[in-house]
């Protein structure tokens, strides 16, 4: 429809070409995407971008856990122990997320809650952030004795996207008065699990084998959102939080440590109002097969249920503004702290003084419009959502509540119902204990006594029966035998093998001797005093020395960098200003994890066909990797996802995907042998 | 034509056995709230019976309102009176015994029906290649008509037998929604309530087309009933709220089952023509 629109208004352009040049040019920028812009050359802009394929590597290299090593102990000691595991995991996907701000060029006219007029500078903070991530897991075991087997097969995955673009200006004066903000934002926030067991148990000659599959997914998208807010007065939280290192001031306390808190509490600061359009979804499924449902009375085997809804919402708000705020200046993350010179630009080799502390990444009057505004979104979409799911999930608590039966004695005195008959006397005329002694006995009917506890216990003890009157002649049975046939089996020796084995494998792969003192991480944020604005971010880890080192973050003039080999990537100045231009590309999952990035090949070898089940076996190149496998589809060498010109493999159905269902029954070879078979017939034989 | 047989023969095999893997039972049902609800709720089931297991599948889609509608609804229906059975009234418990002549097991017994009438169809035919006889051939037809009936009626019949569906002259549930006799209130929970149902058949089976509209009085307060109960509220009148309208196709009909089954019949005219003209040669 743009495009369309877009031609159209092209063509009309033609006839002049300056001010159809003009009014196009116009006409495209009102056709960018909202609230996703880059800002000028001198903006202060950090953030950071983390590859999740590289997280295995960066657990190693922190925690110096081989996860794979640990997949291998696991497979050895179960070989070790006679029986089979193979388990795998597998997460990849980015996330990114950028603070940009600047100062804007052009003055703005604010008519003040009073009625005044003023004019105000801009400050406008950008923040995006990009996150998409797909992850699989999957176990298998098999254990056999000579009657007796367990196979378990599971597989679980997961898809997450969180996508938001906020762009905030703040209307301030030359004294950064806060006098109010606009806000404009989109986003999107989806997640996806699914998970499915496959189990089977022989035992005592009996089989069980249930297949379980469960999933659900959550979404909310948010097309747009704008807000305006302006202060019933002017605010001075920028000041506030600006406050020296160790200067009292209102609002600030020391603590035992010596940093100073600057908060700043501004309730009702003026009106916020806005609207928004929003789109929320949920879909949930369960899936039972091969359950031995008939043993509970029910007359299915194989049941599939599915719930989902896509609920648009749309609307105006107008809601009291908050801002709160605070800041913590001169806290202990040695060596850095008080102010620190800071390497801001590594293309230009500029330095900048900052003040470190804690404060609030983003101004706290976005945070609050962003919170504000979310919220009223969030909440048009969802409550009718959550007053489904509240009323339902209260409707199942009380059908499934245990009833408190109760027994009532011959006296009317009430006594819990499993009092009764147990061997005690509970009720004061002893009218509670009718069938059985009071001193814990049962008296059968042929006068035979045998202990109360024995009465349906599922064996009859009394020679005539008549302690079991049939009601524990239970379905569970069976369940029992196999239970104890599993028990009687090697079963126990075989896990206890395993622990032992398992424990002495994983000697060089203990979890409880990391690297790197992960408990010491020490965050910190540069605060420039002069704009009062955060310049960007470090996180501080301690080395084995004790000593602390940037394991996140800016070049620190005599602070050392960290010697890890991490994949996580601070940004700052034109590195961060490229990467983020290239993010504000990335707006869908299947560009912020591809497939074909996400190597599932071993997972695929390991649980089978029941991984993926419709798989296109296409191979497009013949190089013996199916496409869907194969991360060079075309062989010369690049990687698909950096390949701009990747060969496109036959357009397919994408696994899991099932093509029309409506053709012939039947399988389709026993189609084309049936087809040969009446061809035959009806062929005429040279004979005839 | 006879050594065309062993052909005919080996294809019937290979029906039967396509049969035998096929969906043997089939209902699929798609049911829309028209009105009343947001952005109507849809409602999809697909109850399948084959050999080994029956499947039921249920998807809702736009499910908050019809969540939100069945939560929030209240039962209206009238107390249950409290009579003793009398010794001339079957209780309850004689009846369901009564509608469940297989103990819960009637579609096992089918299934096994199904696998005797399929083995005797083929042994019979095989039979008749070895010892042709207007005997075999007129076991062979029977055969083949009685496993229509077991494909058509019983397998379909027995699997409602174990739900516990039966023909013994109970109101259904929708029964007594008629606003005629203004009297449908006392006992049912809609008021005005109006219904259409047709039957169209087809090669996929039967289908029933069913659309009703009607005031859910479980969704009004008290004091707000017997005025919509009175008369029909129209659009900007409190009561209206309550309008619920429902669209529903169901159709029941044979799995593939069928169409292999069908399949056989030609084979096995042109197998007993053979033998019948073995049988005139000699």
């Amino acid at each position: 429809m743009e495009k369309t629109d877009t031609n159209s208004l092209s063509a009309g352009c033609m006839s002049n070409r300056i001010l159809s040049t003009t009014i196009c040019l116009l006409i495209l920028t009102s056709l960018a995407p909202t609230a996703a812009a880059v800002g000028p050359s001198d903006s202060v802009i950090w953030g950071t971008s983390y590859d999740w394929a590289n997280l295995e590597g960066d657990i190693e290299e922190l925690s110096g856990i081989d996860t794979n090593a640990v997949n291998e102990d696991l497979e050895e000691a179960a070989d070790f122990a006679g029986f089979i595991i193979e388990s795998d995991q597998v997460i990849s996907g980015m996330t990114q997320f950028f603070i940009e701000t600047y100062d804007g060029d052009l003055a703005v006219e604010i008519t003040d809650p009073n009625g005044a007029t003023r004019e105000l500078n801009e400050r406008v903070t950008e923040l995006t952030v990009r996150h998409g991530r797909l992850g699989n897991i999957g176990f298998t075991t098999a254990w056999t004795d000579e009657d007796e087997s367990i196979d378990f097969w599971m597989s679980g995955s997961t898809e997450e996207i969180f996508v938001i673009d906020a762009v905030y200006t703040e209307y301030v004066d030359d004294d950064l008065m806060v006098y109010g903000g606009h806000l404009e934002m989109s986003g999107e926030f989806a997640l996806e699990n699914e998970l499915q067991f496959n189990l089977q148990i022989i035992a005592a000659d009996e089989v069980l084998a249930p297949e379980l599959g469960m999933g659900f997914s959550v979404s909310f998208e948010i097309p747009s959102i704008e807000s305006e807010w302006l202060a019933s007065e002017p605010l001075d939280y920028l000041h506030h939080l600006s406050a020296p290192p160790a200067e009292e001031n209102n609002g600030s306390e020391e603590d035992e440590e010596g940093a100073v808190g600057a908060e700043y509490d501004g309730e009702g600061v003026g009106l916020i109002e806005g609207e928004f359009s929003t789109l929320t979804g949920y879909s949930a499924f369960l899936s039972i097969d091969g359950v031995p449902s008939e043993d509970f009375g029910i007359d299915l085997d194989a049941f599939n249920v599915q719930l989902s809804d896509s609920i648009p919402g749309q609307g105006t708000f107008s809601e009291n503004m908050t801002v709160f705020s605070g800041a913590m200046w001169g806290h202990e993350c040695d060596p850095v702290g008080g102010v620190e010179e800071l390497d801001i630009d590594p293309s230009t080799n500029d330095t900048i003084s900052a003040q470190c502390g804690l404060a609030p990444p983003i101004s706290m009057g976005m945070a609050s419009m962003m919170g504000i505004s979310m919220l009223m979104a969030f909440d048009s979409g969802v409550n009718e959502l959550f007053t489904a799911i509240e009323e339902q999930v209260g409707a199942w608590l009380e059908e499934i509540a245990p009833e408190e039966e109760s027994f009532i004695c011959d006296n009317g005195e009430e006594i819990p119902a499993e009092w009764e008959n147990d061997g005690e006397i509970d009720c004061e005329d002893g009218s509670d204990e009718n069938e059985t002694g009071g001193d814990g006995t049962y008296t059968c009917d042929n006068g035979q006594v045998i202990p109360a506890s024995w009465v349906n216990d599922g064996e009859e003890d009394c020679e005539d029966g008549s302690d079991e009157d049939g009601s524990s002649e239970d379905v569970f049975q069976k369940y029992i035998d196999m239970y104890e046939a599993l028990n009687n089996s090697n079963l126990r020796k075989t896990m206890e093998a395993f622990g032992e084995k398992l424990e002495q494998l994983m000697e060089d792969n203990d979890p409880s001797d990391p690297i790197a003192t992960l408990d010491d991480l020490c965050p910190i944020m540069f605060w420039d005093t002069s704009n009062s604005r955060v310049l960007g971010m470090a996180l501080m880890a301690t080395d084995e020395g004790d000593d602390y080192e940037v394991l996140l973050g800016p070049d620190i003039l005599g602070v050392k960098d960290h010697s890890y080999e991490l994949s996580v990537v601070y940004l700052t100045g034109n590195d961060a200003r490229n990467a983020k231009l290239d993010a504000l590309g990335l707006s869908e999952l299947k560009d912020l994890a591809p497939e074909s990035r996400h190597d599932v090949e071993e997972l695929y070898d390991m649980l089978g066909e029941d991984f993926l089940p419709d798989l296109d076996q296409t191979d497009t190149d013949e190089d013996g990797v199916i496409d869907y496998f194969d991360q060079d589809d075309d062989g010369d060498g690049i990687f698909d996802w950096e390949d701009s010109e990747p060969l496109v493999p036959n357009q397919q159905s994408p696994p899991g995907e099932e093509e029309g269902t409506d053709a012939i029954p039947g399988p389709s070879v026993l189609a084309v042998v049936s087809m040969l078979g009446a061809a035959a017939l009806l062929m005429p034989r040279r004979e005839d | 034509m006879s050594s065309n047989r062993p052909v005919a023969i080996a294809l019937v095999g290979l029906f039967l056995v396509a049969a035998w893997y096929s969906t043997w039972f089939e209902i699929t049902a798609t049911g829309t709230y028209s009105e009343g609800l947001e952005r109507e709720p849809t409602i999809r089931t697909e109850y399948i019976i084959d050999n080994s297991q029956e499947t039921f599948e249920l998807s809702i889609e736009n499910s908050t309102p019809l969540l939100l509608y069945w939560l929030q609804r209240e039962d209206v229906s009238p107390e249950p009176t409290n009579q003793e059975p009398t010794d001339s009234e079957p209780t309850s418990q004689t009846n369901s015994e009564g509608s469940d002549p297989c103990s819960g097991s009637c579609l096992g017994q089918a299934r096994g029906w199904v696998g005797v009438v399929l083995v005797a169809l083929f042994a019979s035919l095989c039979l008749s290649t070895r010892r042709p006889s207007r005997l075999v051939t007129a076991a062979v037809a029977a055969i083949w008509l009685i496993g229509s009936v077991v494909i058509l009626a019983v397998v379909p019949l027995s699997a409602a037998a174990d739900f516990g569906i039966s023909d013994d002259g109970e109101e259904s549930s929708t029964g007594g929604f008629d606003t005629n006799t203004q009297e449908t209130v006392e006992v049912d929970q809609f008021a005005h309530f109006e219904a259409e149902s047709s039957l169209e058949i087809s090669f996929d089976g039967i289908s029933f087309y069913y659309q009703s509209l009607g005031f859910d009085l479980g969704l009004l307060s008290e004091d707000d009933r017997q005025q919509v109960i009175n008369s029909a509220p129209s659009e900007d009148e409190p009561g209206y709220e309550s309008l619920i309208g429902f669209d529903g196709k169901m159709t029941i009909g044979p799995g593939g089952i069928l169409t292999w089954w069908l399949l056989t019949a030609p084979l096995a005219a042109m197998i007993l023509l053979g033998s019948r003209e073995f049988l005139e040669e000699e």
